[in-house]
């Protein structure tokens, strides 16, 4: 990455919520068990180490389970996130030890904030008294990396997107928030979205509430870039081809981890290994596309080896030196490099050998390019129809599925229903409830045909006109809006996120985002990041917007105010995205190229770090 | 600021009072102190008699005017300072000036009050002054504080009554959005309880908006909830997301059916169904299915498609159970040779429809459409398509290597102007393709090679597959002598029958190479 002189360091936040937690801690003095919400496990490793909460007294460990937790001393502190499942197991928990007459005082430790439902089961589940406190506990950013920060909160993209429930928006606002207070108000914010536009409409509430004065400090980031997941179902829905993309589509990375099998290491040891910029070899390859990674790769090891072979021929002192200087990088860049090799060759045999349950990677891409450019419809629906008879994997085939949906913006009612028997043939006749919430979402949707569009655009209608929080819900708007007719080729055409046919695609040097799908397709995402930082906002592109689902809405700093200042210049080139809903590595990679390109620097915030799977895996039925 | 203007004239108990209070917990009543000052002069003040001035006099001549020391004493800083004014003599007793002796009487008033108990054995003159001063009260002392004590009653009175007035709305709202503590059972009127949901709506916040919906829930009448509700799309979101997460789904229902959302009821009783029958036999779950199909399906014409879905469930349902029944008494008497030598690994019972075919295709290849267990049945009664029915009884042919029957599928038999000949719905590269992913070894593989249409195709697939003769030929046909040289390099040694055939292939005067 190019030289970050005045570019926020976000490991501030890791320090701030290490704070949070030392404190809840400390607050409660003694020997005490800690139990962990098992969706907070990774994101806490990520904080702090076993280390760290054995010096605050925490005694032994446990996962929150359903089942009894036995034994343990008499202090007991939960973290976990506040959802009333949760706190049926907490109560559950307190109940059993009140029936065994153990006495235990007990802390609930909320992650980012206890809610009022939450307080409410747990008095209903008759828990509450004083031996239980409930506190907040602010944890909201993870730095994942030097430029990501997520919340990861994958549960967000359901509750929010398919529910339309708002509880976890407040999250968001929160973070911006805290990231205000630490980096100065951002100036400029830029937004496309209904739930971007309720966050910075919750940030306002939030900074007046807490009284929050306007930032003394000099603000580091210029811009704020708001977006909803639901602007761009459509890349998510791709597969990824840069190496960091197919790391995660393949090996899958837990909040910026990743677990290496046998198959990579070579050996019978599974391996974990952070990805993230500390791994010189691993930044160098993370944004590249696949194909130009191994020749890196190779080209390196030739170096590494180079190295190495130097001190044959070496004097005593030389020796010296280099075993107590370059060694150690040295090994260590060897051991990445055997990792990342080995990691190559299992996505080379995913690419050109299907399995039993997954197609080539390479007949997948040639069907999602074609999906993308709009082209060779049938020949699209018969391979999805082989990937349904087949019984490949069934994220796979639904994630083409929906892929199919959004670029054609609904299937015709026909070609729906033929799907869907199949579908259900094949996966078992429980996934309706899937296909009923990929249509709540807005994923898969069977296109209505005349009559009933007018319908829905009367109910559009009717939602523009009212403020907003009236009448017609988020969910029921937003599936008009997806109904626009086509909206996906429109704006693919307006913005020109399909390259020209017969326009040079260098995977190697790649010349714009679109080498993140081996230049088949920008991502939208990135898109409108480049059109706003351009036009310093959306003016002119209204056209364009107004086919996306959501709201637009920009604010801008007066220009004069702040001119003449050098802090000001540099933070006008420090960009902050936020996805709401998650982003994924190849957008990621994308606005990585866009910052190298035009000369921004790029920080990326997102609710979870997602890909096809994930992202459709939150709305699949898993009952049996 | 007061103290100041005083202190001339209070120079001598000054003096014992810094040396207590240099030492003392009771600082934020020193009175020599500017800002503990302000506080005490606010609790006097609160008494709302004329205490300010007389503070100064208690501290400058206590002894020579007794009521008012006992009107301040009154006040709600009175235990506090006959504290003070004790643990200045407790020090000043052994000094025992004389000056401060008088001093004594006056804090022992305070006794009645319970604030300071003296500690045995201080000083026996000051109980004997204690006992005098004690005997002292007339009728004014009781009277003021009579009155005193009503004041305070009423004030007391008036504080819970403030508490008791709900602060307003918007600092309620506030309270929840930052993590405050709240009390909503304050908001008596409907229209309150409206104007709360309301404004959480306005402000975006879940957590405000759920307990809003909640609060209105607990303490409106059933219907009347039902219509403020109704009236607000977000807070029903939120509502039904609250009732999906605490498995209310019977009132989740009842909402979702009152709003004409019977699709989304209708799916939720689906699902509800499925989870409390997924350990129960398939005959609960299918009257149970029969049921839900009956109250929750039936009466919205749009589910036509849904509910012919879940008709075959049930059907399938049945037939999973017999076929598994008779099956799983087959196995255990151990006379069926096809489950000792491919042991079943799982039970099909809630399998899919392919899952189950692929079983039935395993198992029971070959067996009269009559059987349940005929793969034949299932697919006229699923109408399971051609294709889908050829990936799958060709995947289970393959693992049982039951070649003849793969043979005899793909054969379309002689007619009366064709002899037979081979023929695949699915195209043979993927039957090729599904043969060689279920592990067909390369002899069983060959024949359908070399049907693939297009000779690249076939190449591609008969190189990657190691199908030799089909490579050697496709080149020949493409005559093609330089790959065909290149390829003989690729055949291992060890099949020399292959190379042999190439080689002579490649002799051949009868073909016209291209190059």
């Amino acid at each position: 990455m190019t030289s970050m002189d005045a570019f926020p360091d976000v490991s501030v936040l890791k320090g701030l919520a290490r704070q949070q937690l030392a404190m809840s801690l400390g607050n409660f003095y003694g020997k005490k068990d800690l139990v962990i919400d098992p969706t907070l496990m990774t994101p806490l490793d990520r904080l702090t180490g076993v280390q760290f909460l054995k010096e605050k007294g925490v005694d032994k460990i446990f996962k929150l389970e359903h089942k009894e937790i036995l034994g343990g001393c008499d202090q007991r502190v939960y973290i976990v996130r506040p959802e009333v499942k949760i706190m049926r197991q907490i109560a559950a928990h307190i109940n059993s030890d009140k029936r065994a007459e153990k006495l235990r005082k007990y802390r609930i430790l909320m992650v980012p904030r206890q809610l009022h439902i939450c307080n409410m089961i747990l008095e209903q589940e008759g828990v509450l008294g004083n031996t239980v406190l409930i506190e907040d506990l602010h944890i909201d950013f993870i730095p994942l990396d030097s430029d990501i920060i997520s919340l990861e909160n994958p549960q967000l993209l359901n509750a929010v997107f398919r529910e339309g429930d708002q509880t976890w928006l407040h999250t968001v606002a929160r973070s911006i928030v805290n990231i205000q207070a630490a980096f100065g108000t951002i100036p400029n914010v830029y937004g496309q979205g209904h739930n971007a536009k309720i966050v910075d409409e919750l940030v306002k509430t939030l900074t007046s509430e807490f009284d929050e004065k306007k930032s003394p400090l000099q603000h580091q980031i210029g811009h704020l870039i708001l977006l909803d997941r639901d602007v761009d179902y459509v890349t998510p829905l791709c597969s990824q081809v840069t190496y960091e993309g197919l790391l995660d589509d393949i090996f899958e990375i837990k909040c910026g981890a990743i677990d290496f099998g046998p198959e990579v290491t070579g050996t019978e040891k599974s391996v974990k290994t952070l990805l993230n910029s500390d791994d010189a070899i691993f930044d160098q390859i993370r944004n590249r596309h696949f194909t130009a990674v191994f020749k890196f790769l190779s080209s390196r090891a030739k170096e590494i080896q180079a190295n190495y072979d130097k001190r044959h021929n070496m004097e005593l002192q030389d020796l010296k030196n280099f075993v107590a200087s370059e060694l150690k990088g040295l090994k260590q860049e060897h051991r990445s490099l055997t990792l990342h090799i080995g990691a190559s060759e299992v996505i080379m045999k995913h690419k050109t050998k299907g399995s039993l349950k997954k197609g080539d990677l390479q007949d997948i891409l040639r069907i999602e390019h074609s999906l993308l450019e709009g082209s060779d419809f049938r020949e699209c629906v018969a391979y999805i129809e082989e990937c349904i008879h087949r019984q490949y994997d069934m994220l796979l085939t639904l994630r083409l599925l929906c892929l199919l949906s959004c670029t054609t913006s609904g299937l015709l009612s026909k070609d729906y229903q033929n799907l869907k028997t199949q579908f259900l043939h094949s996966y078992g006749f429980e996934h309706m409830i899937t296909f009923f919430n990929l249509k709540k979402a807005g994923l898969l949707t069977e296109a209505q045909t005349g009559k009933e569009t007018s319908i829905e655009s009367n109910l559009n209608k009717l939602a523009d006109s009212r403020a907003v929080g009236s009448a017609v819900s988020y969910v029921t708007s937003s599936l008009a809006a997806l109904q626009k007719k086509d909206w996906f080729r429109t704006v693919s055409k307006k913005l020109s996120l399909i390259p020209k046919p017969g326009t040079e695609n260098n995977t190697h040097h790649p010349s714009d985002m679109s080498y993140v799908f081996g230049g088949a397709y920008v991502p939208l995402t990135c898109r409108l990041v480049e059109q706003s930082l351009q036009r310093q906002g959306w003016s002119g592109l209204e056209d364009v917007l107004r086919h996306l689902p959501g709201t637009t809405f920009e604010k801008q700093e007066a220009r004069s105010a702040k001119a003449g200042k050098t802090g000001a210049t540099m933070a006008s080139k420090v960009v902050l995205i936020y996805f709401i809903g998650g982003v994924t590595y190849s957008e990621i990679a994308a606005l990585r190229f866009l910052g190298r390109q035009k000369g921004y620097k790029v920080l990326i915030a997102a609710t979870s770090i997602i890909n096809g799977s994930r992202m459709l895996e939150s709305f699949v039925e898993t009952v049996k | 600021m007061s103290s100041v203007r005083f202190r001339p004239s209070g120079a001598q108990p000054k003096e014992g009072d810094d040396d207590y209070w240099n030492s003392s917990g009771f600082k934020p009543f020193n009175f020599n102190d500017d800002d503990d000052e302000e506080d005490s002069i606010d609790v006097i003040r609160w008494d709302g008699s004329t205490a300010a001035p007389i503070r100064p006099k208690s501290q400058t001549s206590l002894s020579k005017h007794r009521p008012p020391v006992t009107q301040a004493m009154s006040s709600p800083a009175c235990g506090i300072t006959s504290a003070r004014a004790y643990g200045s003599a407790r020090k000043q007793h052994f000094p025992s000036s004389p000056a401060t002796l008088p001093q004594h009487s006056e804090p022992m008033t305070a006794k009645p009050n319970g604030a300071a108990r003296p500690t045995s054995g201080t000083d026996q003159r000051t109980l004997t002054e204690v006992v005098t001063a004690h005997s002292a009260p007339t009728a004014t002392d009781f009277a003021k504080l009579e009155t005193a004590n009503y004041s305070l009653r009423r004030q007391l009175a008036q504080a819970k009554r403030d508490q008791a007035a709900a602060p307003s709305k918007s600092e309620t709202l506030c309270r929840l959005i930052t993590g405050g503590t709240y009390i909503l059972e304050l908001y008596k009127s409907k229209e309150d309880k409206a104007a709360l949901l309301d404004g959480a709506i306005q402000r975006h916040d879940g957590n405000a908006i759920l307990a809003a919906t909640l609060f209105m829930r607990d303490t409106l009448k059933r219907d009347l909830f039902s219509k403020e509700l109704m009236k607000r799309a977000v807070a029903v979101d939120h509502y039904c997301a609250y009732l999906r997460a605490a498995g209310e789904i019977d009132e989740l229902h009842e909402t979702l059916s009152a709003l004409g959302r019977t699709e989304e009821a209708a799916m939720l009783k689906y699902r509800q169904c499925l989870a409390t029958t997924s350990a129960s036999n398939p005959e609960i779950r299918s009257s149970a299915l029969k049921d839900c199909i009956k109250y929750y399906f039936d009466c919205d014409l749009r589910l036509s498609n849904e509910t012919s879905a879940i008709q075959e469930q049930i059907m399938l349902m049945e037939r999973q159970s017999a076929v598994e029944d008779s099956d799983s008494a087959a196995e255990k008497s151990g006379t069926v040779q096809v489950f000792k030598s491919h042991p079943r690994r799982d039970s099909i019972v809630y399998k899919s429809v392919i899952t189950t075919l692929y079983y039935c295709c395993y198992y029971h290849w070959g067996e009269a459409e009559g059987l349940l267990s005929s793969p034949t049945s299932i697919k006229n009664q699923h109408k399971i398509g051609e294709k889908q029915f050829l990936y799958t009884a060709l995947a289970a042919l393959c693992r049982m290597r039951r070649w003849r029957d793969i043979e005899a599928l793909l054969t379309v038999p002689k007619s009366l102007f064709r002899s037979a000949r081979l023929h695949a719905t699915i195209g043979f590269d993927k039957v090729v393709d599904v043969l060689s992913k279920n592990l067909a070894p390369p002899d069983a593989l060959g024949k359908y090679c070399a049907e693939i249409e297009g000779n690249e195709k076939r190449l591609e697939m008969a190189i990657r597959l190691k199908s030799f003769k089909v490579a050697i030929d496709t080149l020949v046909y493409t005559k093609d002598r330089q790959k065909l040289m290149a390829y003989l390099d690729e055949i291992p040694q060890a099949n020399q029958h292959m190379r042999q055939y190439a080689s002579t292939q490649l002799r051949s005067q009868d073909i016209k190479w291209r190059n």
